[in-house]
């Protein structure tokens, strides 16, 4: 995924296309050209290490109510003036003030002993620590755990076809519907975004999309009806949606918390453009964090925060009362 | 005549070693242990993690 011009050597990752110099690093601060050789620096070193329900990711119509053992190092191609993880994101690996050694064996023997049956790469990118991220899920298969990533899909198709091989399920954040949104907050663009979602897809990989709505900046009603509709059309109407409250964070401190009502609002216009399962997140306790059958409106599972109090698909992801089949990986 | 001018002396003189003691040498005691937390992350392995540790709540969104 490079390509050597002189000293500097071109990352091909994403769509940032770096021209790395000698001993320099990648807009990322974590893919370095070492000998003119590109090395992620961040390789079996991750700095956040827990163990979380499956819903905090959020994968909703994956494996749910299952503990998830979720991993991510220091580093991310995208630089989002509102980002919730900037700690661990806006950093190298050597700002970091701890890092775990741990090889892809380690990482996948441990998830193994704490009872998890699935691995996410998630916090800040797994774009960014790609190379970690694939190895560790293809000894995670080999030994009977599923993979998952969360990510903001800035990357290139090819990679990211090697990478949807070993990967089970994805939520992948759509940040807005709206270039310009993607220039002046996150620092990059829509396009490479919505191709990498429709690859996913194509691939095979489980994915539910995340958009954070913030006020004022991406909450306009009719980009989120685009957005509703080209994901009813490119990914699917099962595919589901999150909307996620923004909170003040990082470099976006002069906005306030989204208000219950616009979540509301998006909610509705992305069900009324045909999208089946639509969640609101960040939000405890409202009744748009729960699944409901689309054709008879049965409430299937219920959820508070990241915790399931009711559950009632069947084995195979049926509705009991109409006998729909639901979306999603369920075992 | 030289009287006040080796006073001067003495007053600079005295002046320089009060900033070196208050200023300087406190600076050369703080400034290495900066430098190292900034620049050497505390490594540890994976496996010194305990199930409670791996379960605490924490701040990270996803």
């Amino acid at each position: 995924m490079s390509m050597r011009t002189n000293d500097a050597v071109s990352c091909e990752l994403c769509p940032r296309g770096c021209l790395i110099p000698e001993g320099k690093a990648g807009d990322c601060r974590i893919r370095v050209n070492l000998g003119g050789r590109l090395r992620a620096t961040t390789y079996g070193r991750p700095s956040a290490v827990h163990i979380d329900p499956m819903e905090k990711k959020p994968l909703y119509h994956f494996l749910p109510g299952s503990p998830v053992f979720s991993v991510a190092t220091a580093g991310c191609n995208l630089h989002c003036l509102n980002c919730q993880n900037w700690q661990l994101s806006q950093r190298g690996g050597e700002e970091m003030e701890q890092v775990f050694r741990a090889d892809p064996t380690d990482l996948v023997a441990m998830a193994r002993e704490q009872d998890c049956r699935s691995i996410a790469y998630t916090y800040s990118d797994p774009v960014v620590f790609y190379e970690y991220c694939y190895d560790s899920s293809v000894i995670a298969h080999e030994q009977g755990l599923r993979n998952c990533m969360i990510t903001a899909a800035y990357i290139n198709p090819k990679p990211l076809r090697r990478l949807c091989g070993v990967i089970d399920a994805a939520n992948a954040d759509l940040k807005a519907f709206d270039d310009g949104f993607y220039q002046r907050v996150s620092g990059a663009s829509l396009k490479p975004v919505l191709d990498a979602l429709v690859l996913m897809r194509a691939e095979g990989v489980w994915l539910e999309v995340t958009n954070l709505v913030i006020p004022t900046l991406n909450d306009d009603l009719a980009m989120i009806r685009r957005m509703a509709r080209w994901i009813r059309d490119e990914l699917g109407p099962g595919t589901p949606l999150h909307f996620s409250r923004f909170q003040p964070q990082y470099r976006m401190r002069n906005l306030p918390p989204t208000p219950a009502e616009t979540l509301d609002r998006a909610r509705a216009e992305a069900l009324d453009a045909g999208l089946e399962y639509v969640y609101i997140g960040n939000l405890p306790g409202h009744t748009g964090g729960s699944t409901y059958c689309p054709r008879d409106g049965t409430l299937l599972i219920g959820r508070t925060g990241f915790w399931i109090t009711d559950y009632h698909l069947d084995a195979e992801g049926r509705c009991p009362t109409c006998n729909e089949r639901i979306p999603g990986r369920w075992q | 005549m030289f009287e006040p001018l080796s006073v001067n002396v003495e007053f600079e003189t005295n002046r320089r070693r009060f900033l070196t003691a208050t200023l300087v040498l406190p600076l050369l005691v703080l400034l290495p242990a900066s430098t190292t937390s900034a620049s050497a992350p505390r490594e540890r392995p994976l496996r010194s993690l305990t199930a409670a540790e791996l379960r605490r709540p924490h701040d990270l969104a996803g």
